[in-house]
């Protein structure tokens, strides 16, 4: 037995108000001192008996009395003994929860969506007056408070008819367990909950045995055990054409050099994709259109290359089509594309001599601003400026996108504070090591117990010992030199060898793309203490140590380079993958925009505007939707513009008020694409659903009006409580007249 | 040696002319207006001679038969009084009940030294029995006027406690009144009427005359109370009773009908009076019918 109303419990102490009045009663009795008593004594050796049980049983009768009322006030309920069959008699609270994941949106001309609609207002239509039924959705089930629980049947179809499917990842432990806890918290003894699903198996987490285990302790520990039904959409073909993402081949998109957008385009789906066909669109006009044939299951890379004319805020787009693809919502990917005419780079110089090539960054600048000789005018993105490490401390650092330092000593605190402020901003910073450097003072003022800018605690250098000892200096030692190895220089030199973590800056230098590096010989190199948490080993040298490290410092990021960047411990700049090397790597550390312009689904979208420009209201211009006048908050100099609703996938834009549409700011909005693939619950699956969750699964609606049969639920005795307590009164009444 | 009087203190003589004074009050009130039909003295008559044994008062030897017979006799007198009466006053626990009217005890105690003074006046014997579960006193039935004193001493001094043993105390009573009398017996009687019957008979085998005054309060009655109520027993304490009083008053109220009948119908065959007296009436009935009885002698 359950109640239903066990606050009320309280009830049953009133039980003890019968049994407090008779011995009040008691108390009150008059004494009187009596002579005859020997007549009483007769009359009680007779009656005393008879008038005891008397007593008791109208206290007993009393006491039930009430009871009964106190239980009903309860609403105890028991197994109903009529096996379910829904009567008028027991009340059911209901939980639709709807799946409105994006997938329900697969069909050609009726929707996997509109099919659950239909059997979920259905359901509600054989509920009774009485009945209660909360209307809950998937995307949102367990993130927003609960829904309060409807008598009101028609404004839950309501409900159900307004909803659409949206783009948020699919969770269905978290929905099923947020629509559990709202069941257990109705108060009718029939329980029943309706998850109205495709069964699109890509949500369910099924791997994730801790989270099922809670929800059966959830469904076995409820007040009244829920009758589960997985109400199942007609299964359609799972052919779904879907475009996965777009990358940049380059970091930094700059208005010289044309960049090329890696399309990747999904077959979901059993059957092979013969008509697919990919559009590339830049800035809203269509430029190239591709056909794609893809295998079952397959994805293929289409690539298109653009060059943007002028720098700005700008996005491409890419529309897939076949004739096969039953879903549409995945065939739209945009990326928003921020093109620049100029990277500035501050090269700060521990090591600065007047020979050529002879200061630390010598090379370094070469390899990140090259020039041509036949074309003065020519020049690249990247704009370096080179100080000594000593005027660091009279350098504005918001001027620069990355900052180098290379082989500086030790940095005075304030730098070591202004650059910090740099990187948290979003800046990126790369620290190249080298003979200057001071172990103690970069652990102390850089990496400050993993607190600090530097990834990792420096150790000592490696390999550089012996030649130090043996010249006093260290020597530099070109590839390829005929001079003799001396006797005493120790250690073989190593090499870079591998690309230990995905990397884009070194996604050049994989084997596959043909670019060797493992020629360079590094003879000195730092070695370092094993990176701690949120520090990544994206390179290592042939022996395994670390030679590129990296970690994300607030919004920006910090390279640590373990050799020198010059010639003085290895030959890597006489290599040809010096420059670009170098380049991307400068690039991935610039390639940080803030705020981000690319984001997923439900992520607020923020837009920081200076000078003027910062007191204009801003319009935001959703997918499809109508101009929004976006909430600002002031910082100083600076305004942010925000937007928080980012349900719905696609381009958004924003711009000044009345300003021209080459001013726009673009951002797009992505769904995660889990969703694509269709594939249904394998029948192991759904077992196992059944067998844990004591749930039933309905494959149509004569399946579930069947089900609907099964009686998890309980029978109220609340009325008959209550009839029992009128009967007792009546009793009561008769029994005291009668002895009267 | 010191007189009955002397031995009594202040208190006790104040007891004693109150009770007097309440006596006197209400035997004279009852007979004012009545005829005043006192009986005189009593006289000695002859019954027979007997031989003279060592010890016999010499004033008692018949000189005259001496003189004819030269054997020595002695006369022996059959005493002739007016009227024997032993008043047997209950005692017990069950007479300290007062509810509606005055004490039942305070009542009886007046009634019996009111039948003492008319008893004494009248130059009648009057003795006086007090018991409870035992006897507490029994005086001899005597006539002389200090007698009364004497009575009315007890009278006073009675207080009513413990239990009732009436039946038993009739039956020995009985055995020990030599002569026959009246008694009269003031009590609520409330004891096994089967037993009391048998104890009544004794005094029927020796011929006594009696009349029971049975003394209850109007509450005793007429059982008045009203809700639940506990009742405490006044001749045994650790005797208490809880009950419903309107719920039970028909019954009990049957049964005090059902033995005061059963009491009623011994009486009658025993020819015994049998009168009902409520502390609330005047003790006339009480008076009338010894008056009566001592008529009828």
């Amino acid at each position: 037995m359950v109640f239903l109303n066990l606050l009320l419990a309280g009830g049953l102490l009133a039980v003890s108000a019968p049994i407090i009045i008779h011995l009040l009663h008691r108390s009150k009795v008059m004494p009187y001192d009596w002579g005859a008593m020997m007549f009483l004594e007769e009359l009680m050796a007779e009656r005393a008996r008879r008038l005891r049980m008397q007593e008791i049983l109208l206290l007993i009768v009393r006491a039930l009395i009430v009871a009964c009322l106190a239980f009903a006030l309860m609403r105890p309920a028991i197994k109903s003994p009529t096996a379910g069959v829904r009567s008028a008699d027991t009340h059911t609270s209901a939980v639709v929860l709807l799946d409105d994941s994006y997938s329900m949106n697969t069909g050609h001309n009726r929707k996997a969506w509109q099919d659950a609609c239909d059997a979920a207002i259905k359901y509600i239509g054989t509920l009774q007056s009485g009945d209660d039924v909360s209307v809950m959705f998937t995307s949102s089930a367990g993130k927003v408070p609960p829904p309060a629980a409807l008598y009101d049947h028609e404004r839950a179809r309501e409900i159900i008819r307004k909803a659409t499917p949206q783009y948020d990842k699919t969770d269905i432990p978290r929905a099923l367990s947020a629509a559990l806890q709202q069941l257990d918290s109705q108060h009718n003894p029939r329980r029943e909950l309706v998850l109205f699903t495709d069964m699109q198996a890509s949500g369910w987490e099924l791997a994730d045995g801790a989270r099922w285990s809670f929800i059966a302790g959830t469904v076995r520990s409820a007040r009244v055990r829920p009758n589960i039904i997985l109400a199942a959409t007609p299964e359609l073909k799972p052919n779904n054409l879907a475009l996965l993402k777009i990358e940049p081949s380059r970091q930094v998109v700059d208005s010289f050099t044309p960049v090329t957008f890696n399309v990747t385009v999904a077959n979901e789906s059993p059957e092979a994709m013969r008509d697919a066909t990919v559009t590339f669109i830049v800035d809203n006009v269509a430029k190239a259109t591709r056909s794609v044939k893809l295998d079952p299951g397959g994805r293929e890379v289409v690539a298109f290359e653009h060059k943007f004319e002028r720098p700005g805020s700008h996005y491409v787009a890419c529309r897939a089509r076949s004739s096969q693809d039953m879903l549409e919502d995945d065939n739209e990917l945009n990326h928003s594309v921020v093109v620049i005419d100029r990277l500035p780079v501050l090269l700060v110089d521990g090591d600065k001599k007047d020979r050529p090539l002879g200061s630390e960054t010598d090379f370094l600048r070469l390899a990140l601003s090259p020039r041509d000789r036949d074309d003065p005018n020519w020049r690249t993105v990247i704009d370096t400026t080179v100080i000594d490490s000593t005027d660091l401390r009279y350098t504005d650092l918001s001027k620069f996108r990355v900052v180098v330092l290379a082989n500086v000593a030790a940095l005075p605190a304030a730098a070591v504070s202004e650059i910090e402020r740099f990187v948290v901003a979003g800046g990126g910073l790369m620290i190249a090591l080298g003979n200057n450097i001071r172990p103690d003072a970069y652990n102390r003022d850089l990496f400050r117990q993993g607190a600090g800018l530097l990834p990792v605690a420096l150790k000592r250098i490696e390999g550089a010992t012996l030649q130090n000892e043996s010249s006093g200096a260290v020597r530099l030692v070109a590839a390829g030199s005929s001079a003799p190895k001396p006797a005493q220089q120790g250690p073989d030199p190593v090499h870079l060898a591998s690309i230990v973590s995905n990397a884009p800056a070194l996604d050049l230098f994989r084997p596959e793309k043909g670019q060797d590096w493992s020629r360079a010989r590094v003879r000195s190199y730092f070695s370092v203490a094993a990176p701690g948490d949120g520090v990544r080993a994206l390179a290592a040298f042939s022996n395994g140590d670390p030679v590129l490290l990296q970690k994300r410092l607030g919004e920006g990021r910090v390279l640590l380079f373990t050799s020198a960047i010059d010639m003085d411990w290895s030959d890597l700049p006489i290599h040809p993958f010096y420059v670009p090397l170098m380049q991307n790597l400068v690039f991935d550390l610039a390639s940080a925009v803030i705020p981000p312009r690319n984001v997923p689904v439900g992520q607020t979208i923020a837009y920081v505007a200076t000078g003027p420009n910062a007191l204009k209201p801003h319009i935001l211009i959703p997918p499809g939707g109508e101009p929004i006048t976006l909430k600002t908050q002031r910082q100083g100099q600076l305004s942010i513009f925000t937007h928080e609703n980012t349900k719905t996938p696609g381009l958004y834009s924003i711009a000044p008020e009345g300003a021209p549409p080459d001013e726009r700011v673009f951002y797009t909005v992505t769904a995660d694409r889990s969703d694509s693939v269709l594939d249904r619950l394998e029948r192991e699956d759904t077992e196992k659903l059944e067998r844990d969750l004591g749930a039933h699964i309905a494959s149509d609606w004569s399946a579930m009006a069947r089900l609907l049969m099964l009686d998890a639920g309980s029978f109220e005795i609340s009325k008959y409580l209550l009839m029992a307590a009128i009967v007792f009164c009546f009793v009561e009444i008769w029994l005291t007249r009668r002895w009267a | 040696m010191p007189e009955a009087r002397e031995l009594i203190d202040d208190r006790a003589m104040q007891r004693i002319s109150k009770l007097r004074l309440v006596a006197r009050t209400v035997v004279q009130s009852f007979i004012s207006g009545q005829h005043r039909s006192v009986y005189k003295g009593f006289s000695v008559e002859f019954a027979q001679h007997r031989q003279y044994v060592r010890g016999d008062e010499l004033r008692h030897i018949d000189w005259k038969v001496f003189a004819k017979s030269d054997r020595i006799f002695v006369k022996q007198y059959e005493e002739e009084t007016n009227l024997r009466a032993t008043i047997v006053l209950d005692a017990s626990g069950s007479m300290l009940y007062k509810g509606a009217g005055e004490q039942k005890f305070e009542y009886a105690r007046k009634l019996a030294a009111a039948l003492s003074y008319l008893m004494v006046g009248q130059c009648d014997s009057a003795g006086l029995v007090t018991f409870d579960t035992e006897v507490r006193s029994h005086i001899p039935a005597r006539s002389t006027s200090g007698h009364l004193n004497t009575l009315l001493n007890v009278l006073s001094e009675t207080e009513p406690r413990g239990e009732t043993n009436l039946a038993p105390i009739l039956q020995n009573l009985s055995a020990q009144l030599k002569r026959r009398g009246l008694v009269i017996i003031l009590s609520d009687f409330f004891a096994p009427v089967e037993e009391l019957t048998k104890a009544l008979g004794h005094f029927h085998h020796k011929r006594h005359e009696v009349i029971l005054f049975q003394i209850l309060d109007p509450n005793e009655v007429t059982f008045p109370f009203d809700n639940v109520a506990e009742f405490r027993s006044l001749e045994n304490s650790n005797i208490k009773l809880r009950l419903d009083a309107p719920r039970v008053r028909k019954l009990y109220l049957e049964r005090l009908e059902k033995f005061t009948q059963k009491l009623r119908e011994s009486c009658h065959r025993f020819h015994y009076d049998h009168v009902m007296l409520q502390t609330d009436s005047p003790y006339d009935a009480a008076l009338s019918h010894y008056l009566m009885k001592r008529h009828e002698r």
